[in-house]
């Protein structure tokens, strides 16, 4: 999946963007249909390509619905009713769980961020070696959770699907959602990590802001200061 | 002495894989921020091979800029560079986008160069971005201050040549 992105002929916008409710995707990458009912969301996470949003199709598994109900229990419990369908952003790449698992925390954060948090941003699921050809940047390993980059002027974010702390908290992985959005928000310009601590410091303060957890790892400082941060777990 | 040409052998074979694993590519630019008094340990990458500047987690795809007297990249942010002596080249003009004014001792083909870029006018819904650029026609690409104006606050990043290549108009040929 993640080939062809670099095809020339790759639009994100040709694809159901902007009808998330009403469309699914042919090739079987449904949208999640989240939709909050007070304090449990088992029912409402799960897909199956028609966007019902109900559980028999079992489209993540007890794991990630326990995950995600416990992680954003008191979002849920602030955005009771809410309809979170057209909060999340278009999601490509891998197929299964994780990719799931990032279409409800991508909606979650949506619905917190407020409407047109993902206006023209895509999010693509890949794992290391994928990434590294998307963005021809010799240097991602299974460290790097997320990057931002632009694939034929579109902007996109990449989800590493090696790093498995990202699909071991549900703030995890909305944490590097937020990290990546700021990256535009703040010109999508490559930023030395005495900058770039920075911006981690703000995707953490907006989850809290947002009623989403910390994201589980906080900074603690480095080699002689330089933002240095244990792996989330 | 026998005895010594496997070591020898090893030795070379270790030599070469340490010569060939330090150096740079020559399309590869690096950029190195100040950090506590040491080079930033995650430089800004200008990768004209792949057309990318990169950074820790960010990429982007380059958009190249020309004329008659410089060369560069106007995207992700403006970065050209006289392609003639300095004093050949005007003091002001404009490229894609971008409007840019140069300063340099006329007197001085070799003094440092100053070429700031701000954009012609701001799209509502972009950060603009802005540059600075000091230049030496001896020693190519010194420090380039990059400041991306977001909504809510002002990115501003000084960057100086990591000292691993030397950027000149002609890299981008």
């Amino acid at each position: 999946m993640m080939r062809r992105v670099v095809k020339d002929d790759f639009n994100l916008y040709t694809y159901a963007y902007n009808d998330p409710v009403n469309l699914s995707d042919p090739s079987g990458l449904a949208r999640v249909c989240a939709k909050a009912t007070g304090t449990n969301i088992e029912s409402c996470v799960g897909v199956d390509g028609n966007g019902d949003g109900d559980v028999k199709d079992k489209d993540l598994t007890g794991n990630q619905i326990a995950t995600l109900s416990q992680d954003f229990a008191s979002f849920i419990t602030g955005h009771s009713g809410a309809n979170l369908s057209a909060s999340g952003a278009e999601v490509f790449g891998a197929t299964g769980d994780k990719a799931n698992f990032i279409r409800a925390v991508s909606q979650f954060v949506g619905a917190a961020a407020g409407s047109g948090a993902w206006k023209g941003i895509g999010i693509q699921l890949g794992s290391s070696a994928e990434i590294r050809n998307l963005t021809r940047d010799p240097s991602v390993d299974s460290e790097t959770r997320g990057y931002f980059t632009t694939v034929n002027g579109n902007k996109v974010i990449a989800i590493n699907t090696d790093a498995p702390s990202t699909f071991s908290k549900a703030g995890n992985a909305a944490r590097t959602l937020i990290h990546e959005r700021l990256h535009d928000e703040w010109g999508g310009q490559a930023l030395p990590s005495g900058i770039h601590h920075q911006l981690d410091d703000l995707a953490r303060e907006r989850l809290k802001t947002y009623g989403l957890g910390s994201g589980g790892c906080e900074r603690i400082g480095g080699f002689l200061g330089f933002g240095g941060y244990p792996p989330c777990n | 002495m026998q005895e010594n040409v496997p070591m020898r052998m090893l030795i070379a074979v270790v030599a070469v894989f340490l010569v060939s694993a330090c150096q740079v590519p020559r399309s590869e630019f690096q950029l190195c921020e100040i950090n506590h008094g040491v080079f930033d340990r995650e430089p800004t990458v200008i990768d004209l091979e792949n057309g990318v500047v990169r950074g820790k987690d960010v990429s982007n795809v380059m958009r190249m800029a020309r004329s008659d007297f410089v060369s560069g990249f106007v995207k992700p942010f403006p970065l050209v560079l006289p392609a003639r002596p300095p004093n050949e080249v005007p003091a002001q003009w404009d490229l894609e986008g971008y409007h840019f004014t140069m300063s340099a001792p006329r007197s001085d083909p070799t003094a440092l160069v100053l070429i700031h870029a701000e954009p012609v006018r701001v799209e509502a819904g972009t950060v603009p971005t802005y540059s600075s650029v000091v230049f030496s026609p001896t020693k190519g690409l010194l420090a380039v201050q990059v400041s991306s104006h977001a909504p809510d606050r002002v990115i501003t990043m000084d960057l100086v040549s990591c000292g691993t290549e030397e950027l000149q108009a002609s890299s981008f040929h």
